[in-house]
């Protein structure tokens, strides 16, 4: 690589979804600690409504439920985590369910700014009394091709009691490119759906979730599990009518707090087959590399990572706010996601840092994940 | 996009995939569609029982409106629509200055207005508003036509410039929508206190309504999403809503104060007969050219009384009426297209019948040559390449000369131009070989539910009548009635003998066919409730049908994620549309001036827009824009046409208008009862958390 203006480096990328009215909050906050670029993308939220049936039957009627969100994304240095994690909890009243969810992804970095630094003389006590960091937490994304398959999922997720799913939508490519003007006939759009749920449950979460979602049948979609390290999450799954004195997820949310982790909520065991006895395989060893870059600008990168051997990218559009700077130029932004397996992972790192005219000029950064599983439909 | 390797898919795949493609857009085309097909048949068979004729031309005409919706929103989602998006990012990125957003703003909404032929249907309204009693609308629209394309381009190209720059600079769209509107209710009722701008009150409203046509509103939707996500002040990219209804309400004031500007060119309005009389004759030569147009239009528009008024002697007069007769070249010259049993029946009163009854001996066999399907495609063609082209051509100089940036799927856009022309050439002919004759039907059939006297259709003069083919029928009670047979258009129909209508001298008899009022006459009422109930169905069906519509409720799905459904918005969206066309209809049977209609809802709608939420106004006064479009306005001004005529109403215009007005209610009332909803979930603060 050898290039002088991208410093490779380990960081903390941070991740915040709120509803769409506490964005202010958010942006305040973030302005005063001193991080000067933030990554936006809008997004829905889901949850379960549930209202009584008309007429006094008996049973709940349950319908989805959704709410404009809004997911900040911005990487700092590992060492301030869990200041700005608890802070901006404390900001935006992110410790009352329903409000959203944050979390911290450990991750490589290269990017062109400085990470932010955040003064010491900034950090006050009172912040570090904790609010219940969650450790051991993995975030689930799915990539699906059929509209209106995001909603599904999200029912089931809900109805499983994983978490709240946010909806985002974006666009793939990959094969598709290939077919030449026959693409037209399968539409780019994807659904991306989000899910956090603790790390020891997640495999059996997803297998469950391909179950229900038939993932397992060609052109539906693919899936895949990132580390978080730590993050609050939104347990409010359920709103309308309650018919006891905590919800559940309150319940869960306070033992939680108590046992200090998620790890009593264990619910499957290791070997779980499906009502078909097969047992779905997942993909270990991957890595996600999703790059920031300018509207219109991440074609060629993603045709570079192709050809290295990456089998596609998952494009969402997203804002870039400059909060010190409001001036400055384009806020449309692109952001690109890859999963490779790890042997392939250097080479196609390399080939997009080979691109310098266009990296040095449009392009913001790029995060390196690991990835424990990954789940699509192999021939 | 460059791809290194292509896959090659054998034949039967792509066939199959693109089968598959086709069927899915076809059947959701047949269902916009469907309703206001259906709609327009039962109530023309059933309600008003007419015959269905030329039953093939229709099913052809409705295949082409599908296919050509079917094309042209694909054409438009792959080939347009990116284009504008990705020009609208990118300029303002690449050039930071706002005189390049201006121009570019200005160049699209005027080329767009020069591109989309609304100018044809406003004409086609104002054809029947007489030159006396409308002066000033008569000027602009059939003298000084261009300066009133130019003055609605320049009311499009500067909403275009206002809209952008909201994007731009990121202030909230109710300022706009605060400062736009009263303006422009300030000047319609300034307007209305003259007597000469009056008359072009419903003019100006309705060439608003008609500009931003199908093509205009996906591309300038989809440079206004760009621009907004390229300055990145609007709340997280969901901007990009606005431009449309500034450059539907901008129109409006361009045109009345083109009207002010003009208003010494055109004479004060005075009745029919004044108007013709030689002493005001130089101020009739502020609209007409010469004596002879004079003339023609005294034939052609106005009645007995004008054109006795315009020959100062009485012998000229009769002298002209005769040359109606035997002069071939004098009548051709004077009525032009029309007819001269044509005339007869609708210009002529019956003295002059009366007077010239004498003189003809042989009904003159007039052919009206029918238009040809292969002229009505080539006009078609000629007005969609004009349409598409020069916006499109825009946008690729503009992509490619000043961005230097290539199209992401070039093959994409070439072929979505390519098809989008295609379909907006099915479409549109497809409603005029097809929709405009069914609904032109109901609407001539329409006004006999609730007229409550028999009304004179046609009449047809039969030469050498031989009175030996009447029969007689007997009664049980032993009346007597005559009857005879008369063949026409192959058909045998069996008509009543009144001896009276027998002409012995000339051998002639007049049939007069009437037409029977639906309804008894006190049940007028009745009549009068199923004339709004089918406008508003009309509104609502054809609504479904409109492609730009189809195009903002696709936009708006994506750009809230899937809150807020296309099915919904249209379906919201054309209820409103229905009532507008409704009150429209009501305004031309109970004659209420326009103003009464038009400003009461905007006045309503500007305190429900500053309580509205950011996006939700914002997509409301959008969808109020983009009604009226090649489905609807053909429609409506059949339907208002043939009311207006059997009513004699002043003019038809202001239907359109009160179309685009009320779907901005419905969509705010939407977005209120949305936000009620949302209510429910989730923000309880900490504080109510510990107090409570």
């Amino acid at each position: 690589m050898g290039d002088t203006i991208f410093r490779d480096r380990k960081a903390a990328g941070i991740t915040c979804i709120v509803h769409r009215s506490l964005r202010r909050q958010v942006m305040d906050f973030l302005e005063k600690i001193g991080i000067t670029k933030i990554y936006v993308e809008v997004g829905k939220s889901e949850r379960l409504f549930i209202k009584s049936r008309p007429f006094g039957l008996p049973g709940a009627h349950q319908t989805l439920h959704d709410s404009p969100v809004e997911i900040f994304r911005f990487s700092i240095s590992t060492e301030d985590t869990s200041y700005v994690l608890n802070s901006l909890i404390a900001a935006a009243e992110l410790d009352v369910q329903g409000r959203g969810m944050i979390f911290a992804q450990e991750l490589h970095e290269c990017g062109k700014d400085p990470l932010p630094h955040i003064p010491i003389e900034e950090k006050s006590e009172e912040i570090d009394a904790k609010y219940s960091l969650l450790p051991g937490l993995s975030l689930i994304t799915c990539i699906l091709s059929r509209p209106g398959g995001g909603e599904e999922l999200a029912r089931t997720a809900l109805e499983l009691g994983t978490c709240v799913p946010v909806i985002t939508n974006g666009r793939g490519t990959g094969m598709r490119d290939n077919l030449g003007l026959l693409r037209i006939t399968i539409p780019p759009e994807k659904e991306i759906v989000q899910l956090i749920v603790p790390e020891y449950d997640a495999d059996n979460i997803i297998r469950l979730l391909i179950e229900e979602a038939k993932m397992n049948l060609p052109g539906r979609g693919f899936l895949f599990r990132t580390p978080i390290d730590m993050g609050v999450v939104d347990t409010r799954l359920r709103i309308g009518r309650q018919e006891h004195a905590a919800s559940i997820e309150q319940i869960i949310s306070a033992i939680d707090e108590l046992k200090m982790g998620t790890h009593w909520r264990k619910r499957f065991s290791s070997t779980d087959k499906n009502s078909f006895g097969d047992i779905i395989h997942l993909l270990n060893n991957y890595q996600a590399i999703s790059f920031v870059c300018r509207e219109g600008k991440g074609d060629s990168l993603v045709n570079r990572a192709m050809e290295a051997g990456a089998p596609g990218a998952t494009i969402s559009r997203i804002s870039c706010l400059n909060l010190r700077d409001r001036e400055s130029d384009s806020a449309a932004r692109e952001r690109n996601v890859i999963c490779v397996p790890n042997n392939l992972a250097k080479k196609v790192i390399d080939a997009l840092l080979h691109e310098e005219k266009i990296i040095e000029q449009f392009l913001d950064f790029l995060w390196i994940q690991d990835v424990p599983s990954v789940f699509s439909y192999i021939r | 996009m460059r791809r290194s390797s292509s896959i090659h898919i054998p034949v039967r795949s792509a066939v199959h995939l693109t089968g598959v493609y086709i069927k899915g857009l076809l059947g959701e085309q047949v269902k916009s569609v469907a309703f206001i097909i259906l709609y327009l048949i039962i109530f023309q068979r059933f309600i008003l029982g007419l015959p269905l004729s030329g039953i093939s031309w229709i099913a052809f005409g409705i295949a082409m409106v599908v296919i050509g919706l079917t094309f042209f929103l694909e054409g438009i989602r792959f080939g347009l629509m990116p284009l504008g998006e990705q020009v609208g990012v990118t300029l303002p990125a690449r050039y930071r200055s706002i005189f390049v957003i201006i121009v570019f703003g200005f160049l699209v909404g005027f080329g767009s207005t020069l591109a989309e032929p609304a100018i044809a249907a406003l004409r086609e309204i104002g054809s029947t508003v007489p030159a006396w009693s409308a002066p000033l609308l008569y000027l602009l629209l059939q003298r000084y036509t261009s300066l009133l394309i130019w003055a609605i381009g320049a009311g499009v190209g500067i909403a275009v410039i206002l809209g952008l720059l909201r994007f731009h600079y990121g202030f909230s769209i109710k300022i706009l929508i605060m400062t736009v509107i009263p303006m422009l209710l300030a000047v319609t009722v300034m307007a209305y206190f003259d007597d000469k701008l009056q008359s072009i009150i419903g003019l100006a409203w309705d060439s608003g309504a008609v500009t931003t046509g199908a093509v205009t509103v996906p591309l300038v939707l989809a440079i206004g999403i760009g621009v907004s996500r390229a300055s990145g002040r609007n709340e997280g990219g969901r901007g990009g809503f606005g431009i449309i209804m500034l450059a539907s309400a901008l129109p409006i004031v361009s045109v009345l104060v083109l009207g002010f500007a003009m208003r010494e060119n055109a004479p004060d309005p005075r009745t029919e007969h004044d108007f013709f009389l030689q002493e005001h004759r130089e101020q009739a030569f502020q609209l007409f050219d010469s004596e002879k147009s004079l003339q023609r239009y005294a034939f052609r528009i106005a009645g007995e009384e004008g054109r006795k008024a315009f020959f100062s002697e009485n012998a000229d007069y009769r002298n002209a009426l005769r040359s109606l007769v035997l002069n071939e070249g004098f009548r051709r010259d004077i009525l032009g297209d029309m007819s001269f049993s044509e005339w007869l029946r609708t210009r002529s009163s019956e003295n002059e019948r009366e007077y010239l009854s004498g003189f003809f001996h042989r009904e003159v066999s007039e052919k009206r040559e029918s238009r040809g399907i292969s002229s009505i495609l080539s006009q078609k063609t000629a007005d969609a390449a004009r349409a598409i082209i020069p916006l499109t051509g825009l946008l690729l100089i503009v992509l490619f000369m000043f961005l230097r940036e290539r199209p992401r799927y070039r093959d994409e856009v070439s072929l979505g131009i390519i098809l989008a022309i295609i379909g907006m050439t099915c479409l549109t002919s497809g409603i005029s070989i097809g929709l405009t004759p069914l609904g032109e039907a109901v609407g001539e059939g329409l006004p006999r539910s609730f007229q409550a006297s028999e009304q004179v259709s046609d009449r047809i003069v039969i030469e050498e009548f031989d009175p030996g083919i009447v029969i007689r029928s007997i009664q049980p009670d032993g009346k007597k009635t005559a009857y005879f047979y008369l063949e026409r258009d192959g058909r045998l129909e069996r008509i009543q003998y009144f001896s009276e209508r027998y002409n012995p001298e000339k051998r002639q008899y007049e049939h007069i066919i009437f037409r029977k009022p639906l309804f008894k006459a006190e049940l007028t009422f009745l009549g009068i409730a199923l004339v709004c109930l089918f406008a508003f169905g009309l509104g609502y069906g054809s609504s479904l049908a409109e492609p730009a519509l189809h195009a903002l409720g696709k936009t708006v799905e994506e750009m809230t994620i899937g809150r807020v459904r296309e099915y919904m918005l249209v379906r919201v969206v054309a209820i409103g549309v229905g009532i507008g066309i409704l009150m429209g209809i009501m305004r031309i049977i109970f004659f209420i001036p326009t103003i009464w209609l038009l400003l009461p809802p905007y006045f309503l709608l500007l305190p429900m827009s500053l309580i509205g939420d950011e996006d939700f106004v914002g997509i409301a006064w959008d969808s109020g824009g983009v009604t009226t479009g090649p489905v609807t306005v053909p429609l409506v001004l059949a339907m208002g046409m043939g009311i207006g005529a059997e009513l004699h109403a002043p003019d038809s215009f202001g239907v359109l208008a009160l179309g685009s007005v009320y779907p901005i209610f419905t969509v705010l009332v939407y977005g209120l009862w949305v936000r009620i909803n949302q209510r429910r979930s989730v923000l309880e603060k900490r504080e109510e958390l510990n107090n409570g």
